[in-house]
């Protein structure tokens, strides 16, 4: 769609002698994007396309501020028209959540880049790359934000993106909240004939109700890995950090272990160990660390999980005492798609996302995360937070 | 124990109204928020809340936060199930909630959130 418009304007931009349109700096790009307009006396865009960064501000609740001439012929609204509004009138019915998403994103790393879908006046849709930057008071407090948008040239990669998206955010919401009622229906059917005095726990009909609870447990934890992966590529896994209990936060990362009938012997401290960090995420840590653990050892081998105070840090470790890493693998398995070489008899299978995961999570807290090879056989992976408020940016 | 669920999924809701009438316990089962408001203004009130943090309409967080604001609730025992599109964004502030669950939950686990939820000392620390 892009190809005449684009077309004329590269001609022009080279004549300029800017080859490398997509890299030049923001001044740069600002007067590339102004060039077609020479173009436009006498010619109109072939497809609709257009090479021109609308640019406007917003005031800290995300209303519309100032509205320049080029976002008025981007998206087809006059200044009076919009400013004062809320910009989520730049989106689809749907999409005032993810304006609002944007905006967050912005505010917690200070800025933010992305590919969106935009509504024009017209109600035609539009993919921009919008890069947002927020603005504090000098005596603090947030001023508001600045955008520009350029609109996606190479429109195919850009639409694939906001489609997978939204796939993928479908896939993992349809797909996880009926399993979840499906894996609860079934433990409550093993209830219910336990109440009328048949043993679940033993014969076939326990075996075939375990067999399909385990299966979907596996659905949903791939499932869980794609949309994990998914927001990890987004930089979408959000940290929010508060004064929590580090003892709180494993125990309940350990709850779901123990369903699986587990053993695992747990060393920690007796008092609460507090620490400025995301409880959700954190449970996720210990959670997936201890799943690995689960993963690659023998069913009915312990698992140690041990929880140190070591003044200014918190220590966490999880060892087990499986088929341990190989040497070559113990920093790369925190790499995304990673796994490590296993033999294909040994290898239970997933997606090289959970230790990723971990790590991303650890690092934004401040913290570290490293694999080792335990005393005794299997592997050992530790991390460390700092008891002090860190960086908290992802 | 008296519970009120509120969540948009009528499959959770069954669910977990069976589970704990096996248990004894009261379940009511509503599909969004505001109803549920709602229905707090009218006694007997619940021992403990369970709330889906994303649904249509009013919203988890947005609920707690109402919730919160009202005589004699400053201390009713609260559980966050968060499922699969949540963010830490869906969030209510810090302290006002008990316990997050991420879904699927186990129904044993469950259990034990619940009844850490709803101790003299959880109810004091809020």
């Amino acid at each position: 769609m892009a190809g005449g418009a684009a077309g004329a304007a590269t001609s022009d931009v080279r004549t300029a002698g800017n080859r490398h349109l997509p890299g030049a700096d923001l001044r740069r790009r600002k007067r590339v994007a102004r060039l077609p307009r020479v173009l436009r006396a006498e010619a109109a865009p072939v497809s609709g396309a257009w090479l021109e960064a609308a640019d406007f501000t917003l005031d800290a609740q995300g209303c519309i501020h100032s509205w320049s001439s080029a976002a008025q012929r981007v998206y087809g609204y006059g200044a009076g028209e919009v400013v004062g509004q809320h910009f989520s009138l730049l989106y689809a019915e749907d999409g005032i959540a993810e304006a609002e998403r944007l905006l967050v994103a912005a505010r917690q790393q200070g800025f933010c880049s992305e590919i969106v879908q935009r509504l024009r006046r017209d109600r035609a849709l539009v993919t921009m790359q919008a890069r947002v930057v927020a603005y504090a008071r000098s005596e603090g407090g947030l001023a508001g934000y600045a955008e520009i948008d350029l609109p996606l040239l190479q429109a195919d990669p850009g639409r694939v993106d906001v489609a997978a998206d939204r796939l993928i955010r479908l896939a993992a919401h349809e797909l996880r909240a009926p399993l979840g009622v499906v894996l609860g229906a079934l433990t409550l059917l093993g209830l219910q004939m336990e109440d009328a005095g048949i043993q679940p726990t033993h014969g076939p009909v326990a075996e075939l109700l375990n067999l399909a609870q385990d299966e979907l447990r596996q659905m949903d934890d791939l499932l869980g890995g794609i949309l994990d992966s998914w927001r990890t590529k987004q930089a979408e896994l959000a940290v929010r950090a508060e004064t929590c209990d580090l003892r709180e936060i494993v125990e309940a990362g350990l709850r779901p272990i123990l369903m699986l009938r587990r053993r695992v012997q747990v060393e920690a401290p007796s008092q609460p160990l507090p620490l400025h960090g995301d409880p959700v995420r954190l449970r996720q840590v210990v959670r997936n660390l201890l799943a690995n653990a689960v993963k690659y050892s023998p069913s009915g081998s312990p698992i140690l999980l041990r929880v140190q105070d070591l003044g200014d840090v918190l220590r966490v470790s999880v060892e087990d005492r499986g088929i341990g890493i190989d040497h070559a693998d113990l920093e790369r398995i925190f790499e995304r798609h990673y796994r490590g070489r296993l033999q294909p008899d040994l290898d239970p299978g997933g997606m090289g996302i959970g230790l990723y995961v971990c790590r991303t999570i650890v690092e934004a807290h401040g913290g570290r995360i490293w694999a080792e090879n335990g005393l005794e056989a299997g592997a050992c992976v530790v991390f460390e937070l700092p008891r002090l408020p860190g960086v908290l940016e992802l | 124990m008296r519970i009120l669920v509120v969540d948009d999924s009528a499959g959770i809701g069954l669910v977990l109204t069976r589970y704990f009438e096996r248990a004894d316990h009261l379940c009511e089962h509503l599909l969004d928020a505001a109803a549920a408001l709602q229905r707090l203004e009218s006694p007997p009130l619940p021992d403990v809340v369970l709330v889906d943090l994303v649904m249509p309409g009013m919203s988890g967080r947005e609920f707690v936060t109402e919730m919160r604001r009202r005589p004699g609730m400053r201390e009713l025992p609260v559980v966050l199930l968060s499922g699969y599109a949540a963010n830490t964004d869906d969030l209510p502030p810090a302290g006002s909630y008990h316990a997050v669950l991420g879904k699927p939950f186990d129904l044993q686990e469950l259990s034990a959130v619940l009844v850490a939820a709803t101790s003299q000392s959880a109810r004091r620390r809020l």
